[in-house]
């Protein structure tokens, strides 16, 4: 696939503090790309440079191999959905979403035609007339969708485009933004702090730390194989206990010598064995490589999330298993558990 | 039968701070009816009988006021001030506008220090200012001998004494009351605004004109209402900047009181003033109510 966007030691500073230090990566023709992080990892700063908002300190973004960052924001082939939607409050939904066109200088029926087609693909034709006031929250989010995909960009930039809808509409939206993207073939960079948003929406992940990208990969790659601590304490919950390397696992102190991969680390480094709760394993009748007391239970569902008490540990180890599971009817607080894991599903980081 | 709270008719609970808000209205509105809508009332009731010979009211009730207001002549000096105050009004927004705009999108550690230099003239006294007024236009003023000093003209200039000098002088007086009004629909506007126009491929003028423009209109009304209300009613700056050569009804109105001794005309001449004022003022609160209603104002 060739690279649509190609970001390269982009750096941008605000005052003394550095929002972007040096960061490079392509956003590829028709992906769905998220740059995942917390607030004031720099995701921000990097779409606004994209957008033509900020200009960058250092380094360079071409777009189909031409130089972006040379070109004013409104002649940009880009176009960006606002987190606070930004819509035009004096003009109704139709006028909000032809707005984009008519200073394209499309006219008559085929600006009569596009905005239809706009509408339609949200599903607002029934409330082209209304002013934004007038809408729900996500009638006005859809409308702010319509307006930024209407003039057709090569890129959407979408600023956390879910943060102020209800739960149950965000999920619903995940979906449909999902469906939109695939439809349209426009690239869309989406902009989030939501992990699960970022995992269920994208073809590919940034997740950003402190102005650099701390890993990038596929929503797979990130929650199976996290490169740092971060990572994996970022995208979905981990276990993380500190030891030193083996032969076949770490060595962690109480514990013994714990199963665990890792690519190219010498035995006897300080490393972090992280695990995902649903990795951990119940074993019945003990036997297992970790012995500890319940002290929580939480039901969740279809899942039960375990508290485990390990002699002489202030954290517990969580284990998340089906409610189905054999040995769930029978758990209760203050009882002895075993458990054990999977080498493979043990990861063992240095970072 | 189920009954679900709020179905049963029951007379409405006696509001607990009914009373409580209405002895906190009443000072107010006392000082309002006392101050306000008295004098209006008696200006209303002079208008319609005949003057006494020393000043004061003959009790024979008659429309001659208003009729005489009519007069080409008195006529003429209304025109003429609604013209005045229409020509500060104008000139009052294109300078206030950009400096609003200039305020609202500055950092905003430095949008307190430029309001208060914007409003800075108001905490002197306005005859004072007249006065320096006079002191910078006159023929032998600051203008008037850095031009000859610079060789530009050899004849003073007529700055002062004139229309010129007293639409200057309005425009001075009441710039704030335009710059204020505009300064806050300005940065109502949010900068995401102006930002999602650009993305959409506006440039700076589309933007405004499209965008920015639109949506400050309440202010642009709120505060051209006030400038204008103001300068028509004004009779200080005409007096002392238009040398009583020029004069607004404002003036026309004063006379009357204090040295013709005709307290019904001038009582009908601010009769109509009033009128005039209260139907801009009643148009003021429509169109920021509308626009309230829309959502372009909060």
């Amino acid at each position: 696939m060739t690279a649509l966007i190609a970001i390269r030691e982009l750096a941008k500073s605000f005052g003394p503090v550095p929002a972007l230090a040096d960061v490079s990566l392509d956003i590829r023709e028709n992906e769905f790309f998220a740059l995942l992080g917390p607030s004031g990892c720099g995701k921000t700063t990097l779409l606004r440079i994209l957008a033509g908002f900020e200009m960058p300190d250092r380094g360079s973004v071409t777009l189909d191999g031409k130089d972006l960052v040379a070109i004013p924001a409104n002649r940009r082939p880009v176009n960006m959905m606002f987190q606070s939607y930004a819509l035009f409050p004096h003009m109704t939904v139709a006028g909000n979403v032809s707005y984009g066109l008519e200073m394209e200088g499309v006219k008559g029926p085929e600006l009569a035609r596009r905005v239809r087609d706009a509408l339609a693909m949200v599903q607002l034709e029934p409330v082209a007339g209304r002013k934004p006031h007038l809408l729900s929250g996500g009638q006005r989010q859809r409308v702010a969708l319509a307006r930024a995909l209407v003039k057709r960009p090569r890129l959407l930039l979408l600023d956390e485009p879910l943060a102020a809808l209800d739960k149950k509409l965000r999920e619903q939206m995940r979906i449909e933004l999902k469906r939109i993207q695939h439809d349209t073939g426009i690239t869309f960079l989406v902009v989030t702090h939501d992990q699960e948003e970022a995992l269920v929406m994208a073809d590919r992940i940034a997740l950003m730390d402190r102005g650099a990208v701390a890993q990038l990969g596929s929503p797979r790659e990130l929650y199976d194989r996290p490169a740092t601590r971060f990572v994996a304490g970022f995208i979905g919950m981990s276990n993380v206990l500190e030891g030193r390397a083996t032969a076949g696992g770490v060595a962690v102190a109480g514990l013994g010598a714990l199963p665990a991969t890792g690519e190219g680390i010498a035995p006897g480094a300080p490393v972090s064995l992280t695990i995902r709760p649903e990795r951990v394993r119940l074993v019945a009748g003990g036997g297992g490589q970790v012995a500890g007391k319940i002290t929580g239970i939480a039901y969740l569902g279809q899942d039960l999330l375990l508290q485990i008490g390990l002699p002489g540990r202030a954290d517990p180890l969580v284990a998340r298993l089906a409610s189905g599971h054999p040995l769930a009817d029978g758990l209760r607080e203050g009882m002895a558990v075993s458990c054990d894991w999977a080498a493979a599903d043990a990861r063992m980081l240095t970072e | 039968m189920t009954v679900r709270a709020g179905t049963i008719p029951v007379a409405a609970p006696a509001d607990p701070r009914a009373r409580e808000r209405l002895l906190l209205l009443a000072g107010p509105l006392g000082w309002i009816a006392l101050f306000l809508v008295v004098p209006c009332l008696l200006i209303g009731i002079y208008s319609l009988f005949e003057r006494g010979t020393y000043g004061g009211i003959e009790w024979n009730f008659t429309f001659e006021n208003f009729r005489r207001a009519a007069d080409p002549l008195y006529f003429g000096i209304l025109i003429k001030s609604l013209w005045i105050a229409g020509l500060a009004t104008a000139i009052a927004l294109l300078v206030g506008y950009p400096a609003a705009f200039l305020i609202a999108t500055s950092p905003e550690r430095w949008q307190k220090l430029l309001l208060v230099l914007a409003v800075l003239p108001f905490w002197t006294n306005y005859l004072i200012r007249s006065y320096a007024w006079i002191v910078i236009l006159n023929r032998e003023g600051a203008i008037n001998n850095l031009l000859r000093g610079l060789g530009l003209t050899s004849e003073p200039l007529p700055l002062l004494y004139n229309e010129f000098a007293i639409v200057l002088g309005l425009v001075y007086a009441y710039l704030p009351f335009m710059i204020l009004p505009l300064y806050a629909a300005i940065s109502r506007l949010g900068a995401d605004l102006i930002e999602a126009s650009t993305d959409l491929g506006a440039d700076g003028w589309r933007s405004f004109r499209r965008i920015i423009l639109p949506l400050t209109l309440p202010g642009i009304a709120a505060g051209s209402i006030f400038v204008f209300v103001y300068s028509l009613g004004n009779f200080i700056t005409p007096d002392l900047l238009g040398g009583g050569r020029t004069v607004m009804v404002g003036n026309l109105i004063y006379d009357q009181f204090l040295t013709a001794r005709d307290w019904p005309f001038g009582a009908a001449l601010a009769f109509i003033l009033i009128g005039i004022m209260m139907g801009l003022l009643t148009l003021q609160a429509f169109l920021i109510n509308r626009a309230r209603r829309i959502g372009t104002y909060d």
